[in-house]
């Protein structure tokens, strides 16, 4: 791999160098400054807020290509490094304290909530990609259902062909008691975002249990579906890693808005009840 | 080599939108129809095809020409209808919502949901709960502050003692906040050193606190209450001042440069203390303006020390002779001997020394008794001279026959005329024989010393006056003898504060005051700085912050506007 190109493991060192060295000013800056600065808590709520617009309006990026406002690539990794410079200055901002009033914790928790899903889906977006290559019948997200319907279709065919009234009732109790449900939607969600393989393993083992009643054609439609049984699993691992990537945002983004809602009280609280006018 | 599990395919002109919030109902089942759904979630599916009119030349009716796709099959056997409709009917579908479209309806629910949250504990009766950012000091928090600071605004909010604000209507906080934004919060202020200006609410503050905004007359600048009195940190006592508020002035050498200029214009404008009897004193020339950065580094020596104070107290008091031998022994059956605790009594809070007077502290060793005769003992006070007021004592001494009747009658038990005139006429005759007139009688009361000698070679047998006062001879041949008036000191460093109870653990008086090497009245016998910051400082472990001595107000107000009750007790 070239040096110095994106993604190369000196960018990403330098990215966390960079972001170490901001936290680790801001913090310094932090314990030598406030003292002498006792208004800095307006300073860091403004600065806060600037960050959660510029944070939360990220998307909107996408929203006007035509600008041509930086790559994607950049707008992401400054994303990132805003956000986690954040959190060091918000609790800055807070004194170091959690709050005890009601509404200064449903911010401070929203904050806290809206931080940590970024962060998982940061860590997800990070290590799922890598994993579903790894996996293979990678899936476009959008058409995994057309390819369940496909992989349901086919051994619904199969089963089809191979009933003649010879097929041993195992097998057919097999794939209408199990293998019919397992086909028509996605299954083992959890146990596949914990890379479990015991799902599949308890699929085989199953299968190793109905080839002992199979004949010898049978055994070859066996084989057959505990390929596309295969293929489902995998199809189905592709859905819970992919849906996981999608999921985290339902908790990252409405929350980025409510944190948002909420700061604009807190300004007009902190402000309506200072010292200056009170 | 092959990848055992390769990517699925899929037929290219397969309708997929994943940008769109609704897809077809059928596109699990791989059967979407290419037209999709409205954006509103409707399905738009009508027929497979549109079918287009073909009129042929030298025709008028024409023929109606299917139009299906390639995609989709192309045209069909069946062909449009006489009327021109498509017969391939397409099914009606429920759409479905993408992730991207639930998604969108979290986030508007979510946000909806947050300002009816807001809505319901803004507007609700427990609205100082909600937005109140943390405890208040039990103080603040108590039922009687409620109820005084309702009586004194007529507001219901709990807020409202200290944020005017909080008292109006909820419509008008963004009002306030633009103001406010405007006045003393702009991005400027934001970024201003040094502690917090008094400002608006401080006057919230001192409707109670009077008097309390009083530093130092030569502040360059007031502090905010606020800046060193924080709220909402704890429902206990509000956290105690950090030393660094003190040093942001007190080790500014700008600032204090600043003071010492403004500190001409009021010295010698006497010290204000917080409402002791100390000897007074002057601010000193340029008011308290050392750069101080903590007290174990370069607090000043104590200003007494510094300058060499003295007692001025015209007593003659010699701790050296009273401590000798480890204490004078007391008068009477008990040999207990003479302690510093003897005169110097704790007050109630065991902070400073209650006044040392004449009748509890001197009497029992020093009486006022003129006649050896008439001494006093358990069972009878004896004949004393009265203490205080040199005019009482130039009466009582004129009107001895009177005062030795008296005690013959109450103390001797002697009630008959003849009897009395007898004991009388005795004393007169002693007295007689030992001061040959009345006058000399009167000096030696005022003028003989310790030893009984005074002034012109007599004796007499007692300790006169001058034993510890100054005594004066009398402006006129009629006057009485003038005698200095005692001032004793309560405190001197009355700028900080000191808990005598707290150092007596582990410490002696003698430890800190020097005052068996002290012969002089005025000695003041005050331990210096180098000794307290044995302890006080990070080595030795104990407590210096400012606080533990200094209070940074220095008024003559109250609390509740008394400046009575804003005394200490001393």
């Amino acid at each position: 791999m070239a040096e110095g190109t994106i993604g190369s493991p000196r960018r990403k060192f330098g990215g966390v160098l960079v972001t170490a060295v901001v936290i680790a000013a801001l913090l310094a800056a932090a314990v030598v400054l406030i003292p002498h600065y006792p208004r800095h808590a307006y300073l860091s709520g403004w600065l806060l807020f600037a960050l959660m617009l510029i944070l939360t309006f990220f998307n909107l990026r996408k929203r006007v290509p035509f600008l041509r406002l930086g790559s994607a690539s950049f707008w992401l990794k400054m994303h990132l490094f805003l956000g986690i410079v954040s959190a060091p200055l918000f609790f800055a901002h807070m004194g170091w304290t959690w709050p005890a009033g009601i509404f200064h914790q449903l911010l401070a928790w929203c904050f806290v909530v809206v931080f940590v899903s970024g962060l998982v889906g940061w860590w997800m977006s990070r290590s799922f990609p890598k994993k579903l290559t790894i996996s293979g019948y990678e899936t476009p997200y959008d058409r995994i259902h057309h390819a369940r319907a496909n992989l349901r279709k086919e051994a619904e065919a199969l089963m089809l062909a191979s009933t003649d009234g010879q097929t041993s009732p195992v097998t057919i109790g097999f794939y209408t008691g199990d293998l019919g449900l397992f086909f028509s939607k996605p299954c083992n969600w959890w146990a596949h975002l914990r890379q479990s393989k015991a799902p599949q393993a308890a699929h085989n083992s199953r299968f190793d249990e109905v080839e002992r009643y199979a004949k010898g054609s049978e055994r070859e439609t066996l084989g057959r579906l505990r390929d596309l049984v295969s293929r489902k699993h995998l199809l189905d691992y592709q859905y819970s890693l992919q849906s996981a990537l999608r999921l985290w945002l339902f908790v990252h983004i409405p929350l980025s808005y409510a944190l948002l809602v909420f700061s604009v009280l807190h300004i007009v609280l902190v402000h309506a009840f200072s010292a200056a006018v009170s | 080599m092959s990848d055992p599990h390769p990517t699925p395919e899929f037929p290219n002109a397969e309708y997929v939108r994943p940008n769109q919030d609704w897809v077809c109902g059928r596109d699990c089942q791989g059967g979407s129809c290419s037209i999709g759904p409205s954006p509103r979630g409707k399905c738009r599916a009508t027929y497979e095809c549109s079918p287009r009119l073909e009129t042929m030349p030298g025709e008028s009716k024409g023929r109606w020409i299917c139009t299906r796709a390639k995609s989709a099959g192309g045209k069909c056997d069946k062909g449009p209808r006489p009327d021109g409709t498509c017969c391939n009917a397409i099914p009606k579908c429920q759409p479905r919502l993408t992730l991207r479209g639930i998604r969108k309806r979290v986030t508007l629910v979510t946000i909806l949901a947050s300002i009816l949250a807001l809505y319901i504990g803004i507007g609700g009766s427990q609205r100082d709960a909600f937005i109140n950012p943390g405890p208040v000091s039990s103080v603040h928090a108590s039922e009687h502050f409620k109820a005084e600071h309702a009586a004194m605004s007529g507001e219901q909010s709990h807020c409202a003692a200290c944020h005017a604000g909080a008292g109006q209507d909820d419509g008008q906080w963004h009002v306030r906040a633009v103001e406010a934004f405007k006045q003393g919060l702009t991005p400027h202020d934001w970024v201003r050193k040094g502690p917090l200006e008094s400002s608006a609410m401080d006057l919230n503050c001192l409707a109670c606190h009077q008097g309390m905004d009083f530093h130092q007359a030569n502040v360059p600048a007031h502090l905010a209450c606020h800046a060193c009195h924080k709220e909402h940190l704890t429902d206990g006592a509000m956290p105690e001042v950090d030393s660094a508020l003190c040093t942001s002035c007190h080790g500014d050498a700008t600032l204090m440069a600043k003071a010492r200029e403004q500190a001409k214009d009021f010295h010698p404008t006497q010290a204000t203390d917080s409402g002791s009897a100390a000897q007074p004193r002057q601010r000193p020339e340029t008011g308290y303006t050392e750069v101080i950065n903590s007290f174990h580094t370069d607090h000043p020596e104590f200003r007494q020390i510094r300058e060499q104070v003295r007692d001025e107290n015209t007593l003659k008091f010699n701790h050296a002779v009273h401590l000798k031998n480890g204490g004078l022994s007391f008068p009477g059956l008990n040999a207990e001997q003479l302690d510093c605790r003897h005169c110097h009594e704790s007050d109630a809070r065991g902070e400073y020394q209650r006044p040392i007077t004449y009748a509890s502290h001197c009497a029992t060793c020093h009486p006022l008794q003129f006649d050896p005769d008439t001494a006093g003992n358990e069972s009878k006070p004896g004949l004393l001279l009265p203490h205080g007021d040199p005019y009482y004592v130039r009466a009582y001494l004129r009107s001895l026959p009177i005062q030795y009747t008296e005690y013959a009658r109450n103390q001797e038990g002697i009630t008959q005329r003849d009897a009395l005139a007898d004991y009388l006429k005795k004393k007169e005759d002693n007295l007689e024989r030992e001061y040959q007139n009345r006058e000399n009688l009167e000096r030696a009361v005022f003028f003989a010393s310790r030893k009984g000698e005074m002034p012109g070679g007599l004796r007499a047998p007692f300790a006169g006056c001058a034993t510890c006062h100054e005594v004066s001879e009398p402006k006129d041949t009629n006057g009485t003898p003038g005698i200095a008036k005692a001032a004793l000191p309560q405190r001197w460093m009355t700028l900080g504060s000191f808990n005598h109870d707290l150092h007596s653990k582990g410490f002696k008086c003698t430890d800190c005051h020097n005052v068996t090497a002290s012969e002089k009245t005025s000695d003041l016998n005050l331990p210096s700085i180098k000794q307290c910051v044995d302890c006080h400082s990070p080595k030795g472990g104990i407590d210096h912050r400012c606080i533990r001595c200094h209070t940074y107000h220095h008024s003559n107000g109250s609390l509740f506007g008394d400046p009575a009750k804003a005394a200490p007790a001393k």
